[in-house]
């Protein structure tokens, strides 16, 4: 403050006077603005302006909005650890073998003849819900009801056979529940959205290789590759576990805002 | 002309490929390839719940079927005004409780084919309310199971042949 003041310059010595007349300021009013003496330096009102480093000595920046930020984290977490349903990763039936790594995740099985990966992130694996609050018939609104959010991936079902050169590749998606207040849903739990066949020589994925989507194909046909996939153990079952494996361990890796 | 199928269920592995396959011989023996049909696989709850609605019956069960065109006389064509009338409508199938009801040496898949086709006598108008009216719907089920009998080398009966 001294150092400020230190700039005022004299011409407004009169002024100063005359404000000293009157009442001290309430403690919650903003410092005036103040003025330097070099010209084209003003400093605008600190109402958006971020105070100074926190006294706390960690020398980051810690505003109301970062403390404001970490209470709604905190009640946040708290809420998601209520209802975490597995403390550890829920194990899939049928011998699937898991590697995670980070938020991508992998299920190998290898069975005579042939071995089957199915891959997955959680990342944007979560559908969008729509809160909307109900009147009870009484009239009076009710509260909102905590809804556990269900992680639900699209995944990628890679098979290739032994010294196969080639890898069928399936990219499977969760149904889209479109309207949530809709009767029973009459859509499979997921469906096969496109195949394709890639080199297991190549690292990469070639765009330039053959897509097939299943928007336009024969209804045999798909269904033969739907029972391709169930002669493999991806089936509804798979489907299911699938995405309570992928809800916690998006809850497993979500955990990151604790640090 | 299309013959959807769809399974919301995990509780019993299903073949779609070999469902098809039957229930598009059917519609064929029975003429009615031109319409539209749905065929729905649930599990005992979720059948329960459609039984309860639409017959208040609180119990699981092996067929219900959902006629596009109501009120048709048993064997009558539906006669649409508009290509999106082409619609037979949806056959929903219990296939937990249609597994569990199967008896030994009975193959599930098989009993998913007779029940598919009792199904689909429904949407055609027929109904076993009276004697009579079973009559008539069990000798349509025998006349379209014999066919698929001889053109898939099964060895189908009908479903009905038990209620009266």
């Amino acid at each position: 403050m001294l150092a400020l003041l230190g700039c005022v310059p004299g011409a407004l010595g009169p002024a100063v006077a005359g404000l000293r007349a009157t009442a001290p300021p309430h403690p919650s009013t903003p410092p005036p603005p103040t003025r330097c003496a070099s010209p084209g330096s003003v400093r605008r009102p600190g109402l958006l302006r971020p105070p100074g480093p926190c006294p706390c000595g960690c020398g980051a920046l810690h505003t109301e909005g970062d403390k404001a930020f970490v209470e709604f984290l905190s009640d946040e977490i708290k809420k998601e650890e209520k209802i975490q349903k597995h403390k550890f990763l829920p194990k899939m039936s049928g011998g699937w073998e898991l590697e995670a790594n980070g938020t991508e995740a992998k299920l190998v099985q290898k069975v005579t003849g042939e071995k089957i990966t199915v891959t997955f992130s959680i990342n944007n694996s979560i559908p969008p819900t729509f809160d909307g609050e109900e009147e009870s018939s009484q009239g009076q609104k009710v509260e909102e009801q905590e809804t556990e959010l269900t992680s639900t991936p699209s995944f990628m079902v890679e098979v290739i056979k032994n010294d196969g050169k080639k890898a069928l590749v399936l990219d499977c998606h969760y149904r889209e529940d479109e309207v949530e207040q809709q009767e029973e849903a009459e859509s499979d739990i997921f469906s096969i959205r496109e195949v394709n066949f890639q080199s297991t020589g190549d690292p990469e994925w070639k765009d330039t290789n053959y897509t097939l989507n299943t928007d336009s194909l024969d209804w045999a046909l798909y269904d033969h590759l739907m029972d391709f996939l169930e002669d493999r153990w991806v089936d509804n079952t798979f489907a299911g576990e699938l995405a309570e494996l992928s809800t916690a361990l998006e809850h497993q890796e979500g955990s990151f805002v604790k640090s | 002309m299309s013959l959807v199928i769809r399974n919301l269920q995990r509780v019993i592995p299903i073949r779609r490929a070999p469902l098809r396959k039957k229930v598009e011989i059917v519609r064929s023996i029975l003429g009615v390839q031109k319409f539209d049909l749905a065929i729905i696989c649930v599990d005992n709850k979720n059948i329960q719940h459609l039984n309860r609605i639409y017959r208040e019956k609180n119990v699981p069960t092996d067929v219900l079927s959902f006629p596009f065109h109501e009120n048709l006389t048993a064997g009558e064509f539906p006669q649409p005004a508009f290509p999106d009338d082409y619609n037979l409508g949806d056959i929903f199938l219990g296939v937990e409780y249609i597994f569990q009801q199967c008896e030994e040496g009975e193959d599930y898949n098989d009993i998913l084919i007779v029940a598919a086709t009792h199904g689909l006598c429904h949407l055609l108008g027929f109904t076993h309310s009276t004697e009579a009216e079973w009559q008539k719907m069990h000798r349509k089920e025998k006349l379209a199971l014999d066919e698929l009998n001889r053109r898939a080398g099964t060895r189908l009966q009908p479903l009905s042949r038990a209620l009266f």
